[in-house]
């Protein structure tokens, strides 16, 4: 069964990794091949962990640790490289198999001779192990190697599109809310070895979840439960961090639903139904998610219902969910809160992938009912006087001011910073060329590179 | 001390002065790239028999002569895992350096300089004796700061010139009186070799101050420590970037601390290196905010480097097995990660003809899509994220400091995270956001590039899938200083905060 563990983990990152050698000796794979290499590891990995689940029903465990040993040490200081299944830990491995492969599935015509489909198809692989690995992870050590490659994986997608500013542009604002909320998690994982000595879940829980207790002091416990939330609430979306979601939108559909309706997002729900424990004792940190999440979902349905485009509307509509979801672990509703994943995973797959066709199914739906189908007028929004709805309809155009009240106060606070440093640095530093000046802009270069190929074609 | 079977150590020092006089005789290039490459790998070759004899040895290994030298008579050249170590990474890239730079690039000139250098370098590592490591020193910074060619840009690169030397010669003079001050209060003491590096770290030297605090001038210069980062930018952006890269990635302040500070000195390290952290863990948050505003690539690239490059010193200091392990690993990482990417820039401004400037988006991934990844694959690297050797050093030196600085140190994950979105931005700026459709005939990264780089790429990428080998070679070469700093500091040592926590607990 460790064995079994192992190789599905490992299969989507041994893809990749085979992917890109292909590509890096100068082979790229046709289409065919990559397209059935990723339905066959996706296959396998779902198959493998159903017949992990059942095996570990008939032996009657509730769960399942694979130890591959340290994976480096330096004096006390362990980073544990152990696998862990349970009953936590096996349906999202189950759905995050079933999902990718079936995202796999669906791209192959999808993005049928795309420029990206042999990149989509290396970074789907990678972003299947990264997820596997946080879901399957022994400990939080290894946990936020999954969690970085989830990361790293889905800024990429974002960016699918490079050959655009906005994608771009999308994927470093992606990137700088993830990469600044994985600060709580790192530190956590430090907390965690100082106060509990370890980092494995094995060794700081006792029980078997969802009925699990901490291993050691729970004077600790706010502060380590205050960083995970971070780090969940980063990865998830949830406010104040929810204004990367949007912007995510801006890769290919496919990559659109696995991510942000699916798995990606949902990493934040399991990390923190992961660290119950430690989030049940602590009071004020489950009081801050139930805060975090109902905020969350006023936010997202709000917005949501303003929202112009398919994609936008779905992402606030995963938003709202979400916050549902944070609040039932914020009230210790573990199995409602897994269920809810699970649905809303499920569902909103569905309903990214039908995003590109929603006028098609528009019509259908109508001409199924011979006509149009009349509108309810039943909005919950209509409850509220009318100077309200126009306040509340402002707001949500505008996203709940928040792109506006993080360039306002924190961005732009930093930026200020900066442009104060760099004047003082004008000081003692010699004088430098200027970027922005015309014999290094664009069309420079553009006449430098014409006149090179010229020079070239002529050679 | 073991004694080599070889001179392996003179002969690393050796081959590439060989090198550089040969290059002086020759007058074809080619040859003379040849004759570059022939003398580093000799060098490499020779670095990696004393490591080789060193792994299961452990200590040190001296030269099978001594040469009476001020003093009793003593081996001219030892190393330790440190020295080794060093010496591999830093011929290795130097190695695969002049592999792929462009030809533009190593000229006779430039080739002689980097062959001084790499000489020079490998003197201050293996060096036993204080006086040869402060020449070695000297030696190392005289080509950049001296041979800069800044002609182009006029006054400006008359002032940018200036500085550099200023700032190079400022570590030099410091460092050289450090170690007379250490010398005149060794011999005052009654050693008999008052600047053989092996004898003073034997003996435990009162007092010194003075020298102590010229060391850390020497370092906070060499380093590029706020407030005398400037040339490490300058030199970047005006100067030969590889030749440049390879100095600052010799980490000479760095090493100086780990060889000379810590061991020689530890009573007096143990109360000022914290001081020497929080101004490097400053700099490093002082680079990352700078960097917000910074267009050009070579300085953004010079800021990253900096703010990685302090976190080392912070590390050291930690006084912990996995801060000062994951300091070490960390040298390696920003060393071979800035190697990349100053060749994948360099290899691209040689191709579009022009220093580029990242004010709009260039989207050249379009045309050198592996040169991309490279580019991008090393910048993760430099950052920490998985799948790199970056990821275990960061996790180690992050562990290690918030250890040991629970308050301040919470500033590293936070300037490492700006790095990180630094990094992105750069390689967003230079490949992506834009299709170019006029580079059709200009090539992706050409064969002995590729070679190169896919070296430097797969280590980087190899070591992070398995760091155990490596961190577990930094961790013997760190077990000893953290030792010497533990002893003393249970004797001088206030409680940190967190460790106060936990003797309550």
């Amino acid at each position: 069964m460790e064995t079994l563990l192992m190789a599905i983990v490992a299969a989507p990152g041994a893809v990749f990794l085979l992917l890109s050698l292909a590509w890096l000796t100068g082979w790229t794979p046709s289409e065919r091949i990559v397209a059935r290499l990723t339905v066959i590891t996706y296959v396998f990995a779902s198959v493998g962990t159903l017949s992990l689940f059942f095996l570990m029903r008939s032996h009657g465990l509730l769960q399942l640790s694979a130890n591959l040993g340290p994976w480096f040490s330096a004096g006390s200081y362990h980073f544990a490289s152990s696998l862990f299944a349970d009953r936590l830990s096996l349906p999202y491995m189950l759905l995050t198999a079933t999902l990718v492969g079936l995202i796999g599935a669906f791209s192959r015509r999808y993005l049928h001779r795309d420029p990206g489909y042999f990149r989509f198809f290396a970074l789907l692989q990678l972003f299947g192990f990264g997820s596997l690995l946080i879901f399957s992870a022994g400990s939080f050590d290894l946990l936020i190697v999954g969690w970085e490659v989830v990361g790293i994986t889905s800024v990429l997608l974002v960016a699918f599109f490079y050959q655009r500013p906005e994608p771009v542009r999308g994927a470093l604002y992606v990137f700088a809310m993830y990469r600044g909320t994985d600060i709580g998690l790192l530190s956590a994982a430090v907390a965690l070895h100082h106060f509990a000595r370890s980092a494995s879940y094995s060794e700081m829980f006792r029980g078997a979840w969802p009925n699990q207790s901490l291993n050691f002091d729970a004077g600790s416990a706010t502060l380590i439960a205050i960083l995970l939330v971070l780090a969940a609430a980063g990865k998830s979306a949830q406010i104040p961090f929810s204004g990367w979601l949007p912007r995510a939108m801006e890769g290919p559909t496919p990559s659109s639903a696995v991510f942000y309706g699916a798995i990606a997002v949902h990493a934040g729900t399991y990390l923190l139904l992961r660290a119950h424990p430690i989030l049940a004792a602590s009071p004020a940190a489950s009081a801050l998610v139930v805060l975090i999440g109902a905020l969350t979902a006023a936010h997202g349905t709000m917005v949501g219902r303003a929202c112009a485009d398919a994609k936008t509307y779905l992402s606030y509509a995963s938003l709202t969910q979400l916050g549902i979801i944070f609040v039932e672990i914020g009230l210790g509703l573990k199995w409602l809160a897994v269920i809810h994943v699970m649905g809303h995973a499920a569902t909103r797959t569905l309903q990214f992938l039908r995003a590109p066709s929603m006028l098609h199914d528009f019509h259908q739906i109508h001409s199924a009912a011979g006509g149009h189908l009349a509108a309810t007028g039943a909005h919950y929004e209509t409850v509220f006087p009318g100077a309200m709805r126009n306040w509340l309809y402002r707001l949500a155009i505008d996203r709940g001011h928040h792109d506006t009240i993080l360039e306002r106060f924190f961005l732009g606070a930093l930026d200020r910073v900066a442009q104060a440093l760099h004047a003082m640095e004008r000081i003692w530093s010699p004088p430098r060329p200027d970027t922005d000046k015309p014999e290094w802009n664009q069309e420079v270069l553009q006449l430098n590179w014409k006149e090179q190929s010229t020079t070239r074609a002529r050679q | 001390m073991n004694q080599l079977p070889f001179p392996f150590l003179s002969v690393a020092v050796l081959a590439p002065v060989g090198g550089a006089l040969a290059v002086l005789r020759t007058r074809s290039v080619r040859l003379a790239r040849l004759l570059a490459l022939i003398s580093v790998v000799i060098s490499l070759l020779c670095a990696l028999a004393t490591l080789w004899i060193e792994i299961p040895r452990g200590g040190v290994l001296a030269e099978p002569w001594a040469v009476p030298l001020l003093g009793a008579a003593q081996p001219l050249f030892a190393a330790d895992m440190l020295s080794c170590i060093g010496l591999v990474l830093f011929t290795s890239l130097a190695l695969l350096t002049i592999a792929a730079a462009p030809r533009r690039d190593l000229n006779r000139p430039r080739l002689q300089q980097l062959l001084w250098l790499i000489a020079a370098v490998a003197v201050v590592y293996v060096s036993n004796h204080l006086l040869l490591l402060l020449a070695g020193w000297a030696l190392a910074a005289l080509p950049i700061a001296f041979a800069n060619n800044t002609s182009e840009d006029g006054a400006a690169g008359t002032r940018a010139t200036l500085l550099i030397k200023a700032v190079l010669t400022a570590g030099v003079v410091a460092l050289g009186a450090a170690i007379v001050l250490l010398g005149n209060q060794a011999a005052a003491a009654g050693i008999v070799s008052p600047y053989s590096l092996q004898t003073l770290r034997q003996s435990s030297l009162a007092g010194g101050q003075w020298s102590f605090a010229l060391l850390m001038l020497a370092v906070l210069f060499t380093k590029g420590i706020f407030p005398f980062h400037s040339w490490v930018l300058t030199a970047f952006d005006r100067g030969s970037l590889l030749n440049a890269n390879l100095l600052v990635n010799a980490h000479l302040g760095a090493f100086l601390i780990a060889k000379v500070a810590i061991p020689v000195m530890p009573s007096i390290a143990i109360g000022a290196l914290p001081v020497l952290s929080d101004v490097a863990l400053f700099t490093m948050c002082y680079m990352a905010v700078l960097a917000l505003r910074e267009r050009a690539p070579r300085r953004i690239l010079a800021l990253l480097f900096v703010g990685q490059a302090s976190s080392i010193l912070v590390g050291l200091e930690s006084a912990t097995e996995a801060g000062v392990t994951g300091a070490l690993v960390h040298w390696i990482v920003v060393a071979s990660s800035t190697t990349a990417l100053a060749i994948v820039l360099r290899l691209i401004e040689t191709r579009v003809g022009a220093r580029v400037g990242t004010a709009q988006f260039l989207g050249l991934a379009n045309r050198f899509p592996r040169l991309a990844v490279f580019f991008l694959i090393g910048g993760l690297a430099l950052v920490g994220l998985p799948g790199t050797l970056g990821l275990p050093a960061e996790d180690l030196l992050i562990h290690g400091t918030l250890e040991s600085h629970p308050q301040l140190g919470i500033a590293l994950p936070i300037a490492t995270a700006l790095f990180a979105c630094h990094m992105l931005r750069l390689f967003s700026m230079l490949f992506l956001g834009k299709k170019t459709s006029n580079l059709a005939l200009l090539p992706d990264a050409v064969l002995r590039e590729r070679a190169a780089l896919t070296v430097l790429i797969a280590f980087l990428v190899l070591f992070g899938m398995a760091p155990a080998w490596i961190i577990d070679r930094q961790a013997s070469a760190a077990i000893p200083l953290v030792e010497k700093l533990r002893s003393t500091s249970h004797r001088e040592r206030p409680l940190t905060p967190i460790a106060r926590l936990t003797a309550k607990q």
